[in-house]
């Protein structure tokens, strides 16, 4: 029961819990009312051929199971299906927005994750002092704003007030470009990408390391009452190295599981910060995609974050297998 | 029984820990006082919520803290009061010269580090070893204490060991640097008996090895009988009776050491003669005043238990009592009403 072995078992795991999640993903889609084939078999305003045509490629006039066989294959060639709303194939549209979400969200999570866990070991460390109850009064406050209404903050204090009383600096609040930037080479573009990041990044970032560090003292300080902590006590080391050597690291595992669990979040991007900053990411598409009943960009989206997910959850159970030797064991 | 003053290796003086909690001040120990002499062992006994953990917590100076805190006393070892000490002349004493094993073997060792990592952590903390030579005294002390074929184990997790095992692991971290005073709390308490007796063995053989003084706490009144030289019996956050096994056993002073004793089960007596001890040990939030054990004590003498706090007397030496039955305040309460305290004493128990 090495190593290579949980690794093997983990790895298979999440290739058959993706089959079994991209075909409940499938089968929903097709049982669900209003799919595709009634809303171009039955609008009379398609010419008979273009249904016709339409439903040949997609195969949508078979039965469902060879439907499935099709959509697996389809899928396997990298074909996510095409899109009512935009018209055009799904991987393109996903393919284009991804980027601009993994860019805002995925800065944010490494910033939140890796400045919360050590915000919040060090505030648990002095647990008590004055510090510690000015984090937990921000944390508290902070979290009974919504995010949308923090981000209209922002907007309003450091895109329009800044601007309109020519205050020193003033950050864009639409789009993740200036348009036609790229004339002026890559270097502005990078500028141009990184300034409009600012405010919406400013606003994930407070809230989530506010989240991680919460998480990360509430569990450090779970540790300090465990009895190896009094072991280590006895044992004559200091407060450092019982903290950061016999504490941290049974209070990282369940942010481990956190993380893993976050990357999947990832891709479904946040809807609220890119609504409000227009920010031209996939939360604000697969928002749109419900809106407008856009099931083959849905089902699409999901295929993508449910292998986003299982990766995410495979990475920290393979981390777990490295810092937990019970784990491995199993 | 009593040793000469050089002979003591540990006094404890009036030691005084309370705990800061939100519900009030729990008054966990009032105020406590015994020595520990060279190479003997001590056993502290008490049912549970006596103080008895937090007295060892406090000698060592890792008392939870908030809440915790020890208001007074000293705690002189070697001749220097410990509580007058940095922390880090302390920690260098932790671990080195007094150790301690408690009792939950389970949960005492650290999940996610090898039993041979946690125990040469503390050999390179305290000695000027390398890695290398940590490994190998702690495969040595491994073995000492009865780990089967330890060069192997010693790279193995504490999930991967029993009960038994992992307190042969603590043993082996408490020792890995000669201590001179180790301190069981309840070593044997969460292990089933069997185990038990390796374990007490085990901790017998080392202390005569390594010519160690040991304070076994525990509320079982068969591990005191089997391990100590010497007993301390605790009730509420005071001693209430110091003294040789002997005269713990067979001519105890104290009503609560008697109550204790009573309730040992024995195979040779009528199980109905078993005797309790009234009532639960008290809430130490609002603690009874006067002697904190008068309100389960059939010797109880309304009018002076409850008011005053008796003195610690020594009635021989070494045998040390904190009771009004045999101060001076007693005697003349009885005296007053013309009772003598041997047939006062024997009215009591005859009212029973």
């Amino acid at each position: 029961m090495g190593l290579k072995s949980y690794i093997a078992k983990k790895v298979l795991f999440a290739v058959v819990a993706y089959f079994a999640a991209i075909t409940v993903v499938f089968f929903i889609y097709h049982v669900m009312p209003g799919n595709p084939a009634n809303i171009f078999a039955t609008d009379p305003r398609v010419p008979p051929e273009v249904r016709d045509a339409l439903l040949d490629r997609w195969g949508l006039d078979e039965s469902l199971w060879k439907q499935y066989l099709i959509f697996l294959k389809n899928l396997f060639q990298g074909d996510l299906g095409y899109s009512f709303l935009h018209k055009r194939p799904v991987s393109e549209i996903i393919g284009e927005r991804l980027p601009w979400t993994l860019l805002l969200l995925g800065s944010a999570f490494i910033i939140n994750a890796v400045i919360g866990i050590l915000l919040g070991s060090l505030i648990a460390w002095r647990r008590g002092s004055k510090t510690d109850t000015a984090f937990v009064l921000t944390y508290n406050v902070y979290n009974a704003i919504p995010l949308f209404f923090v981000g209209m903050i922002f907007i309003s204090i450091f895109g329009y007030q800044a601007r309109i009383h020519n205050w020193p600096f003033y950050f864009p609040f639409i789009g993740a470009k200036t348009p036609g930037i790229e004339s002026l080479g890559t270097f502005r573009v990078i500028l141009d990408v990184l300034w409009h990041l600012v405010l919406p990044l400013t606003v994930l970032v407070i809230a989530g390391i506010l989240g991680w560090s919460w998480f990360m003292r509430g569990n450090l300080i779970n540790v300090k009452t465990e009895d190896f902590i009094q072991t280590a006590k006895a044992k004559g080391l200091n407060d450092k190295q019982i903290l950061f050597r016999h504490g941290f690291r049974n209070a990282i595992l369940p942010v481990i599981t956190s993380i893993g669990m976050s990357i999947g979040g990832l891709i479904g991007g946040s809807v609220l910060v890119e609504t409000v900053f227009t920010y031209p990411g996939t939360g604000r598409l697969l928002y749109e995609a419900i809106l407008y009943k856009d099931y083959p960009l849905l089902q699409g989206s999901f295929i993508i974050i449910a292998g986003l997910t299982l990766l995410g959850l495979l990475f920290a159970e393979l981390l777990y297998g490295f810092v937990d030797p019970r784990i491995r064991s199993e | 029984m009593s040793r000469p003053q050089e002979d003591i290796l540990l006094e404890v003086k009036g030691l005084r820990t309370y705990f800061f909690t939100e519900e009030g001040v729990v008054k966990a120990i009032e105020s406590i006082d015994f020595v520990v002499y060279k190479s003997e062992t001590l056993g502290l006994v008490g049912e549970s919520g006596s103080g008895k953990s937090v007295s060892a917590l406090s000698i060592l100076g890792i008392v939870p803290d908030p809440p915790g805190k020890v208001l007074r006393g000293e705690v002189v070892f070697h001749g220097q009061d410990l509580r007058k000490l940095s922390s880090s002349e302390m920690r260098k004493i932790r671990g080195n010269q007094i150790a301690m094993i408690f009792q939950d073997p389970m949960t005492s060792l650290n999940p996610v580090f090898t039993v041979g990592n946690q125990i040469a952590e503390a050999i390179i903390l305290h000695q000027k070893v390398n890695k290398k030579e940590a490994r190998e005294k702690s495969i040595k002390i491994m073995s000492l204490v009865g780990i089967p074929s330890a060069d192997e184990r010693v790279d193995n997790y504490p999930f991967e060991f029993s009960g038994g095992m992992r307190q042969r692991v603590m043993i082996a971290m408490a020792l890995c640097c000669n201590p001179e005073l180790l301190i069981a709390d309840e070593p044997t308490t969460s292990l089933d008996v069997t185990i038990q007796a390796q374990i007490l063995e085990l901790l017998k053989a080392t202390s005569e090895e390594f010519d160690m003084s040991i304070i076994l706490i525990t509320h079982d009144m068969g591990v005191i009988a089997e391990m100590c030289d010497r007993v301390a019996v605790m009730y509420a956050g005071y001693i209430a009776e110091v003294g040789d096994i002997m005269t713990i056993f067979r001519n105890p002073f104290h009503p609560y050491t008697r109550g204790l004793l009573g309730a040992i089960p024995r195979p040779d007596a009528n199980r109905e003669d078993l005797t309790i001890i009234r009532g639960a040990i008290p809430n130490l939030i609002n603690p009874p005043s006067g002697c904190r054990f008068h309100p389960r004590c059939d010797y109880w003498m309304q009018g002076l238990c409850e008011n005053e706090v008796p003195v610690l007397l020594e009635l021989e030496p070494g045998h040390i009592i904190m009771c009004h039955l045999y101060t001076e305040e007693g005697k003349a309460f009885l005296a007053q009403r013309k009772i003598d305290p041997e047939t006062y004493m024997k009215q009591v128990l005859a009212a029973q």
